[in-house]
C-alpha cells in the first residue's frame, strides 16, 4: 500500500493535517509503535530535521559571506578587536 | 565527542584575510559541529569581540550588521566562566604576559580538556607552554 493516510494532531497548536509517505516506512512505524503514539513520533522527526536544516543553512550562509567582504589583513583584525580597550 | 574553544581572531581571519588553512580549518570545523561530529564551544566575550572587530573592520554598516546577525545563528555554544576559571584566567594573563580577554578562551579549553583554535599568534606564541592551543594561520 502505498502512500498511506494519516491525521497528525500536535496538542499544541491543534494543527490536523493529512500526509502521505511510502508503505514500506508506515508499516515500519506501526510495526514499531503504537498507534497513539505515531503523531508524537512524526513530529519529533520532522522537528529534528527542520533544525538540523535551520543550522546547516546558517552555517553555508556564514561561509558564503567571505565572497562578499573586503580583505583587511591580520594586523587590522588583531587591531579591531582590541581596539577601544583601555 | 571533541570539543574545541574558538575565538574573535580565527573567525575574522576566516571572514576577513585569505589564508588558505584558515579558510579550510574554519569551513570544516562549522560543518563538523553542524553535523554534530564536534563541539564547538566560547565564551561569551566572544560575540562583542567579533562585533568590536566589524566595526573597526568594516565600513559598510549594514555589510557588518548582516554578518554579525549570522554569526549569531552559528553552532557555537557560549559558556559563561566560573568564578574560578575568571581568577584562573587573570593568573594566566599575568604568567604569559598577555591580556586577561585571551587568557580567558585558553582556560575555557583547559577547563573543558579541549583544545583553544586561535589565529592570534601573539597570544599563541607566549602560551603554547601551557598547552591546549592550537595556532591555526
Amino acid at each position: 500500500m502505498i502512500g498511506s493516510t494519516i491525521i497528525i494532531t500536535m496538542s499544541t497548536t491543534v494543527c490536523k493535517f493529512s500526509i502521505s509517505m511510502p508503505d514500506y516506512i508506515y508499516q515500519q512505524m506501526v510495526q514499531l509503535l503504537d498507534k497513539r503514539e505515531l503523531s508524537r513520533f512524526i513530529s519529533e522527526a520532522v522537528e529534528e530535521k527542520i533544525l538540523d536544516e535551520t543550522v546547516r543553512n546558517t552555517v553555508e550562509d556564514f561561509i558564503a559571506l567571505r565572497s562578499r567582504l573586503p580583505k583587511v589583513g591580520e594586523g587590522i583584525i588583531q587591531e579591531a578587536i582590541g581596539k577601544g580597550r583601555i | 565527542m571533541k570539543t574545541i574553544v574558538v575565538d574573535a581572531s580565527l573567525l575574522l581571519k576566516f571572514l576577513l584575510d585569505d589564508t588558505p588553512k584558515v579558510i579550510e580549518y574554519v569551513s570544516k570545523l562549522l560543518r563538523d559541529a553542524q553535523k554534530q561530529k564536534i563541539s564547538l564551544i566560547s565564551t561569551p566575550l566572544l560575540s562583542l569581540e567579533i562585533g568590536n572587530g566589524l566595526r573597526y573592520s568594516l565600513k559598510d554598516r549594514q555589510l557588518a550588521d548582516d554578518v554579525f546577525e549570522k554569526f549569531l545563528k552559528l553552532p557555537i555554544d557560549i559558556i559563561p566562566l566560573s568564578p574560578a576559571q575568571v581568577q584562573k584566567s587573570l593568573r594566566m594573563a599575568y604568567e604569559c604576559n598577555a591580556s586577561v580577554y585571551n587568557a580567558s578562551y585558553h582556560i575555557l579549553a583547559i577547563s573543558r580538556n579541549s583544545e583553544f583554535a586561535t589565529s592570534d599568534k601573539k597570544y599563541f606564541d607566549s602560551a603554547k607552554h601551557l598547552r591546549k592551543i592550537a595556532y591555526i594561520g
